[in-house]
């Protein structure tokens, strides 16, 4: 038993976990733990409580240990609004993390473990090394999974150790970010990036070794295929690309060989096609939803405001949607709307199910698809750092107020610019500036509509409701007299009804309800 | 060597009456660009020498290295006529002064590019139908003539390639006139199918003047008036009776001087045309061949052609001398310009019953009024049919023809695209033209302006057009577009378009756009999966979109090029076993559907617009119910929408009475179809002729729970339930191959269809030849390759048009991953990257 709790010890990291809560001086601390390891949570807590329990006691006294049930966006992001609710000062976070900063509670990761050899992974990368060099590359950067992260130092030992006396190309292996997060502290917070030269890959930072760049390495991704390695390879989509795409090394399937080809190549290729695709889409979207799909991690704020003026902008309207998780059905709720920005964590934000109706781009994708003459050439960036301000956008914006029809490649064919209804093309329109446009233009859909058309640009999420929905409730207003000018269905009076019992009514002669047997 | 200045050619604008607008139709390699050269050259543009070896009008240069034309191309030519042959201009033709302006389109042949013949004829009003004497009507021959009547084109014909006649078959006279005859005859039945009341008599015959002989290589041909005049003095009998007799049952024996209607049998007695037309030209072009200049000089004095040759032309041999002789003594240009001018509408004439077919708005408003006056004081109306690349490559010009009124050099205009709707401020723009031009061919000649009933090429408008539109003038409101052009081909061959450095990317983007001005046809666009793919008619097509696409819009990028794809569509065979249910997520509301196969040519009549979306409901029901046998309140009031794209040949029909809430879930339901419809179950594929009947419908009674997000998932998943509970089928699109070949090919040609999937469905010999027409359906998908294969197993005798015909059933049961239709289901599936098997049906229907 005694061995057991080692292990269980070891595998959530109670110790480090314990003295993290101790420094912080931290009263109220919420478990939130992924929902397959919500079994674990009541052992856990214990197993915490016990190493804190050798602290002095007047500390104790106030300190709580308590576990989240169920999180409200994904369970990759620490919840700090759930944690909110009851008043916790930090966060622990167990499993998968997508290791967006926090914006209020400081938090600390602890990442799952899983075995691995290093000395045989050491071996293979040299190998994969020496290979990349004879094609050129001058450094092979290896990301490991979470999983591995425990392993990083001895990893990065073996690897030193063994590569002293090959000819190859420098393997250097990316760090792990930082696990324990203080939004007071975290540079990353407000913009600020850590470094300009470092280049963060999901939960791995790395810095190219001297006097190389990104281009000029090879990349390897330690650990096994999932959204984890997909999300590094179209983050790294271009880099990587020079040499045949990110190799993979799974340390629970690969023995000695670094796999060239890595599973699921194709799999993230066709996913950065199909980007390509929902941002054509988005170029010809005129209304469009924002998804706070987080409250948590630092600066979304600033992101959806950003978005909001960048999207009034380009002549859209936009509408803001809070939804956790979200889902086909509840993003059908709004058909009016024609494309999503998804403002999360950066492991969800590449949201691309078949079975949603309208596209989900992310941030840095709407800056391109809603900046005219913008083109996105391949590279994803999903931390809202990388997203240009609206400032910038609109100072590197050529301001060119010629309307001219753009090219849709959706369609094939040419289409009448987003912004060409708002700005300056109906100068001459009075009603736009008295504030009746909506109500000219909804009168016009209408009998649009009355003439079989249905085509019409909409503009708006009301005008959509008014020219594309067949169903309008019940009576949209009175309906007046058409001479008069009268209220016609107004409510008629009261009037008294029948009353008794059903079999025969109160003013009904006995005799007629006797007639039916 | 120009034999007019454009100030003369503007002066001549004025006058609509002596305009002709014409294109040059034919089926591919009749010589339609040859015989062009003949009027080029008659209006001193080219050298008469050079004339059937220039081809002027293929301007590019793969036309000319292929000798095939690719791009229609207009030229306008003026002319200057004499009186004497103006002498027998019909009555009913007006005529203003002795000069002729003809604006020329010269079409290409090959199927693969009829929207450039398409595009050519909305802007004329007449059509010179070029019919090679020896293939005869061919399958682009009647497509172009289909096209031309369904515009309201007035069609003249020339029996073109008589050399061949002479030289190759050694026709005797007779055989030959039979020959003629029936060429003739096969083109007025397909005149006769296709025409329309408002366009009149369009039958062609030689006794009228409307049919010409031509040699469009040795430039020269003929109409009987040419002989009627030279045998009319002769005989003393009235032209026109003359040319009665030189065509038809006519018989002449000069021994005694009699004319029978039979053929008297005595060996002197021939046909009035073999006779009188035929047999002088054989003995000319005999005598020319042999060098027997003995026979031949007396013949020519007599002919009085001697005295006009040159002097250096006596001297010549053999076929150049045939050549100049023939030249010289029966002018191609003369011939068809008789022909052209006499038979042909002025705009003037055309634009009269042509208005009501141009016109998409009321006919009787200002505009419909101008174009049917052809007022050159009225509205601007003026058609842009396709846009020509300049020789810089960046820019295009709008050419088109202008209907009514004036357009001129800077002149502001409203720009209506295709999608214009009146009052709407989509898809129109204003803007003033930088530079009107005239199109001569290779050269653009600045002009000032250009009244109605001419064409126009304008510079300046290319930000704002993509392949056509209607202009109007700024203050035109209120004026409707002219309706747009119909084509007969469809894009069915699609390749996807990769650049090859990942930098290029913007090159290939901007690339695409242009590609998609300067073709009709042509569609560029970005597929669901992010793929940039280029659709075109054919092989042919394609290959010359990319080339262009590659060379002239992408500055020479490298790109690469996918294997071609066909796009299938998914239908169903058979009606749902059963009634299918699904469940919306929150488990409260249910809809049971069933899918069924649409009635056999329904789907077609949809997308021949019979059955349309914006029909009149009672209209449609009764067409419905008596074509199909339909219940009338069924298509009247039942059939909730068309899909995909809301005119998609798929419907969704309400079935069920009575149930409450139904048109509150109607707009999710069909958005969960236009959805369901664009992206079927099996691959991802346009769904085609499936019906689906909504039979009952349990609701949530609280219209929160029975929002879009409940309905849409929902409706999605019955509708994919139902299709794959009746019978799923892949449609795949199938040609119309057309091949020539002499009958030694036949077994060539026979095997390789059949190799390839293909069905030989007609076989026919054309009489009097060797040659054979063969009709064969071929599926697309095979037919990559197909012109090599079938040349090489033919030693080059055969050669093929191809044409999309129509979609055709695999019979195979797709869900079957073994048989052939499971086997492209899931290569589609994988190229697409979705999930390599088809979902099985559970995941579509619910239990109770």
């Amino acid at each position: 038993m005694r061995d057991d709790d080692a292990t269980f010890d070891v595998a959530y990291d109670v110790a480090r976990t314990a003295s993290w809560i101790r420094d912080g001086a931290f009263s109220r601390v919420a478990l939130q733990l992924p929902d397959d390891k919500l079994p674990d949570a009541a052992r856990l807590a214990r197993a915490l409580q016990t190493a804190l329990a050798r602290d002095d006691d007047a500390a104790r006294a106030s300190r709580e240990v308590f576990v989240l049930a169920d999180t409200t966006f994904g369970s990759c992001c620490v919840d700090e609004v759930a944690a909110a609710h009851r008043d916790a000062d930090a966060i622990v976070h167990f499993g998968r993390a997508c290791c967006s900063p926090t914006s209020r509670t400081p938090a600390r990761l602890v990442f799952d473990r899983k075995e691995i050899d290093c000395a045989r992974c050491a071996r293979a990368l040299e190998a994969h090394a020496a290979a990349s060099a004879r094609r050129g590359a001058r450094a092979v950067v290896a990301l490991c999974d979470q999983e591995y992260f425990w392993a990083l130092d001895e990893l990065k030992r073996a690897s030193t150790s063994s590569t002293a006396n090959v000819q190859g190309a420098e393997i250097f292996i990316a760090d792990a970010v930082e696990v324990e997060v203080d939004p007071s502290r975290d540079s990353r917070v407000r913009g600020r990036d850590e470094d300009a030269s470092t280049t963060r890959v999901g939960a791995s930072r790395f810095r190219p070794p001297n006097g190389t760049t990104n281009e000029d390495c090879a990349y390897v991704w330690i650990g096994a295929t999932g959204p984890a390695m997909t999300h590094a390879m179209l983050v790294l989509g271009d880099c990587a690309a020079k040499f045949g795409g990110m190799a993979q090394y799974d340390p629970s399937v690969d023995g000695d060989a670094v796999r060239v080809e890595a599973d699921g190549a194709g799999e993230a290729a066709r996913a950065l096609k199909r980007r390509r695709f929902l941002i054509a889409k988005a170029k010809e979207a005129r209304v469009v939803g924002i998804i706070a799909g987080t409250l948590g991690v630092a600066g979304y704020r600033e992101m959806i405001e950003n978005l909001r003026k960048l999207i009034a902008n380009s002549g859209r309207k936009s509408y803001t949607v809070v939804a956790g998780k979200p889902n086909p059905q509840k993003l059908a709720n709004f058909p009016e709307i024609e494309v999503f920005i998804m403002v999360s964590c950066e492991l969800t934000a590449l949201m691309d199910g078949r079975d949603y109706m309208q596209p989900i781009i992310t941030p840095y994708e709407a800056t391109i698809a809603f900046t005219p003459g913008k083109m996105w050439m391949g590279e994803v960036k999903l931390d809202f750092a990388s997203v240009p301000t609206f400032e910038d956008v609109v100072a590197n914006g050529d301001d060119d107020d010629d309307v001219q029809p753009e090219f849709s490649l959706v369609s094939g064919t040419y289409i009448s610019p987003v912004n060409a209804s708002s700005s300056a093309h109906d100068a001459d329109d009075i009603d736009a500036l008295t504030g009746t446009e909506l109500a000219r233009r909804a009168e016009g859909a209408l009998s649009l509509r009355a003439s079989g058309v249905s085509d019409a640009v909409v503009t708006s999420g009301a005008e959509y409701l008014i020219s594309k929905r067949t169903y309008t409730g019940l009576e949209p207003g009175p309906k007046r007299d058409d001479e008069t000018g009268a209220i016609a269905d107004a409510p008629l009076e009261a009037a008294r009804g029948l009353s008794g019992r059903a079999k025969s009514y109160a003013d009904e002669s006995p005799a007629s309800a006797a007639t039916d047997p | 060597m120009v034999k007019f200045t454009i100030d003369e050619l503007r002066k001549q604008m004025d006058h609509n009456k002596n305009i002709r607008n014409m294109s040059v139709i034919a089926h591919v390699d009749h010589g339609k660009s040859t015989l062009t050269d003949s009027l080029v050259a008659a209006a001193g543009i080219i050298a008469q020498e050079n004339a059937g070896d220039a081809r002027l009008t293929d301007t590019r240069q793969d036309e000319q290295d292929r000798c095939i034309t690719i791009k229609s191309t207009g030229i306008s030519l003026f002319y200057t006529v004499s009186d004497e042959d103006l002498a027998r201009l019909p009555k009913d033709v007006p005529r203003d002064g002795n000069n002729y302006l003809i604006n020329l389109i010269d079409s290409p042949g090959h199927v693969d590019f009829s929207s450039e013949v398409t595009a050519a004829l909305r802007i004329t009003d007449g059509a010179l139908v070029v019919v090679d004497c020896v293939e005869g009507v061919c399958v682009q021959t009647e497509t172009v003539l289909r096209q031309a009547l369904g515009e309201r084109i007035k069609p003249v014909m020339t029996v073109n390639k008589l050399d061949r006649c002479f030289l190759e078959l050694m026709l005797d006279g007779e055989e030959a006139y039979q020959n003629f005859c029936r060429v003739i005859e096969n083109a007025n039945v397909i005149m006769a199918t296709y025409t329309d009341e408002a366009l009149g008599d369009v039958q062609v015959a030689p006794e009228k003047g409307t049919v010409c002989f031509s040699a469009g290589l040795h430039n020269w041909a003929f109409t009987l008036t040419v002989f009627a005049k030279m045998y009319a003095a002769k005989f003393g009998i009235d032209q026109d009776a003359m040319m009665g007799k030189l065509w038809g049952d006519n018989f002449f024996d000069p021994k005694e001087r009699k004319w029978t209607k039979k053929n008297t049998g005595s060996k002197t007695c021939m046909r009035a045309f073999v006779q009188f037309c035929y047999e002088p030209i054989r003995r000319v072009i005999d005598a020319a061949m042999n060098d027997n200049k003995d026979k031949l000089w007396p013949m020519l004095e007599k002919l009085q052609v001697k005295d006009r040759l040159k002097p250096a032309d006596l001297d010549l041999m053999g076929k150049p001398l045939m050549k100049r002789i023939m030249q010289t003594w029966l002018p191609a240009d003369v011939a068809l310009l008789e022909m052209i001018i006499y038979h042909l509408p002025s705009p003037a004439t055309a634009q009269k019953y042509r208005a009501d077919t141009l016109y998409e708005g009321p006919l009787d408003d200002a505009y419909a009024n101008a174009i049917r006056e052809c007022d050159a004081n009225g509205p601007l109306m003026l058609y842009v049919s396709k846009m020509i690349p300049t020789a810089d490559k960046g820019r295009f010009l709008a050419f088109g023809r202008v209907f009514s009124g004036t357009v001129q050099t800077g002149q502001k205009v409203r720009i209506m695209g295709p999608n214009y709707v009146p009052g709407e401020k989509k898809d129109l723009y204003i803007k003033s033209i930088q530079r009107t031009v005239l199109c001569m061919g290779r050269r653009q000649d600045a002009i000032d302006n250009v009244p109605c009933g001419n064409t126009v090429a304008m510079v300046g408008l290319d930000q704002f057009i993509q392949k056509n539109a209607t202009i109007t003038g700024e203050k035109d409101v209120d004026a409707h577009t002219i309706k747009a052009m119909k084509f007969s081909v469809s894009p069915v061959v699609r390749v996807a378009v990769e650049c090859k450095n990942s930098q290029d990317l913007p090159k290939l983007v901007e690339g695409l756009k242009r590609l998609s001005k300067s073709d009709p046809m042509v569609q560029c666009q970005i597929e669901e999966t992010g793929e940039h793919i280029v659709a075109g008619a054919g092989e042919l097509h394609l290959e010359i979109c990319l080339k262009d696409l590659q060379e002239d819009f992408m500055g020479g990028a490298e790109i690469r090029i996918s294997d071609p794809v066909v796009s299938f569509r998914e239908t169903v065979n058979g009606t749902s076993d059963h009634i299918c249910m699904s469940k919306s997520p929150n488990k409260h509301n249910r809809l049971y559907f069933q899918a069924v196969a649409m009635d056999e040519g329904l789907a077609e009549a949809i997308d021949n617009g019979e059955v349309t979306p914006r029909d009149d409901p009672k209209t449609r029901g009764r067409f419905l119910a008596d074509k199909y046998g339909w219940d009338k309140d069924l298509g009247a009031k039942k059939i909730w929408c068309f899909g995909p794209d809301t005119t998609g040949p798929n419907l969704i029909v309400d079935m069920c009475k009575g149930v409450q809430y139904l048109n509150e879930i109607k707009d999710s339901c069909v958005a969960a179809f236009q959805w369901a419809t664009k992206e079927g179950v099996l691959a991802e594929e346009n769904m085609r002729g499936i019906k689906f009947e909504i039979h009952d419908v349990v609701l949530h009674t609280d219209a929160i729970h029975r929002g879009g997000g409940q309905i849409i998932p929902t409706c999605r998943r019955v509708l994919y339930a139902s299709a794959l509970t009746a019978e799923p089928r892949l449609l795949e699109p199938v040609y119309l191959v057309e091949i020539q070949a002499p009958e030694q090919a036949l077994g060539g040609i026979y095997s390789t269809v059949t190799q390839k999937r293909g069905m030989v469905i007609e076989e026919t010999q054309r009489p009097g030849t060797p040659i054979y027409n063969i009709k064969a359906y071929l599926p697309v998908m095979e037919s990559f390759g197909f012109t090599g294969t079938l040349r090489a197993a033919t030693s080059g005798q055969a050669f093929p048009q191809c044409v999309f015909d129509h979609w055709d059933m695999l019979n195979s049961d797709p869900l079957n991953p073994d048989s052939q239709s499971g086997k492209l289901v899931k290569d589609i599936r994988k190229r697409k990257g979705s999930k390599e098997n088809v979902p099985p049906l559970n995941e579509y229907e619910d239990k109770l």
